[in-house]
């Protein structure tokens, strides 16, 4: 068979209708403003803050879940004192993403507001975030000696690990819907 | 290297099963991608958190035990080939062209190396530290360079998209 350049993948540039959305004028004056021009026009400004963007969630999401593993009952040889440095990682990670991704935000305002799979992310991010508070108070207050944590905190690492990983399915989604 | 359309291996990794399946059934693209973000993470969280250990950070954290985590960067080692696999055979020739691929491929390479020399090089005791144990010199060494050379491999993947190839 001859070689043709394949055409069947999905279009990376994403078509989106804005009948259903208000249009608040705060969103189209944020995508007009010079930060946005520079970040859609700039050669480096997008793909520089994007890919700090992806950085930032390897580290919340991949070190947030050997957290919760360990809340979870994995890998007990782990003080649980001794894994609070790892949520300080979080969230210096989730600080850089909250910055990181408000810029890109702005740079597309309207089309990231109507966009569902967005809301999803940030829902998902929301609830995932206040969930790592009462886990790190456990890992802050536990007995040294605690095997198992209590229902609720267990709850809130499993709900913890469902909301991060759907944060990655609807964060990679927004590329296409 | 010098590729064509038709060079053997182009037309071998289009023409595979591989090839075939990532484009002709819609969802296997954007899937894979899903995949090839949680394997990143997965990846991240195990390899990072070890080397930072071994680089003093979370001292209190014994060596040993986190090893037992490193079925999760396995894990996300064996999702991301596979995966990429199918990003390369859906379209191989602006892949294997790409810079930023090369350049991937090539740190993987060196990451690669670097935990055999992790594993097999240095003395077992660097592998072994207690809670509140600092890691030899080398092992520092190698522990840098293994976070350093993972987040290039994030940056360079990042940027095959930004110069032709992928989704954004």
């Amino acid at each position: 068979m001859a070689y043709v350049a394949a055409s069947s993948t999905l279009s990376p540039v994403p078509v989106r209708s804005h009948k259903e959305c208000p249009l608040p004028a705060l969103l189209q004056s944020l995508q007009e403003s010079p930060f946005a021009t520079w970040m859609l026009e700039s050669s480096y400004g997008y793909p520089v803050i994007l890919t700090l963007h992806t950085t930032g969630l390897a580290v919340v999401v991949g070190v947030m879940l050997l957290v919760d593993l360990r809340v979870l009952g994995q890998v007990l040889a782990l003080p649980l004192q001794a894994m609070r440095p790892l949520m300080k990682l979080v969230w210096w990670a989730f600080f850089l993403n909250l910055v990181t991704g408000l810029l890109i935000f702005v740079s597309d305002a309207e089309r990231y507001y109507g966009s569902v799979n967005f809301r999803i992310k940030m829902s998902a991010v929301l609830l995932a975030i206040a969930l790592a508070v009462p886990v790190q108070r456990y890992l802050r207050d536990a007995d040294a000696a605690a095997v198992s944590a209590p229902g609720s905190v267990r709850l809130a690492a499993i709900a913890s690990i469902a909301l991060w990983s759907a944060t990655i399915v609807s964060g990679r989604l927004m590329a296409y819907f | 290297m010098p590729l064509h359309h038709d060079s053997p291996l182009i037309l071998f990794l289009h023409d595979s099963f591989a090839g075939v399946a990532m484009r002709g059934i819609p969802w296997l693209f954007p899937s894979f991608e899903v995949l090839h973000f949680f394997g990143m993470a997965l990846l991240v969280g195990a390899v990072g958190v070890i080397d930072l250990r071994v680089l003093g950070f979370a001292r209190g954290l014994p060596l040993t035990a986190l090893h037992r985590f490193q079925p999760i960067g396995v894990a996300g080692l064996v999702i991301n080939i596979i995966t990429g696999i199918g990003f390369v055979a859906s379209d191989p020739l602006p892949y294997l062209m790409n810079v930023a691929f090369r350049l991937k491929l090539l740190l993987m390479l060196v990451a690669g190396l670097n935990i055999l020399i992790f594993y097999f090089v240095l003395p077992r005791q660097a592998r072994q530290l207690q809670a509140n144990a600092s890691a030899p010199m080398p092992a520092r060494l190698v522990a840098a360079a293994s976070l350093l050379l993972w987040f290039g491999v994030i940056w360079a993947g990042r940027f095959i998209a930004f110069t032709g190839k992928g989704t954004l």
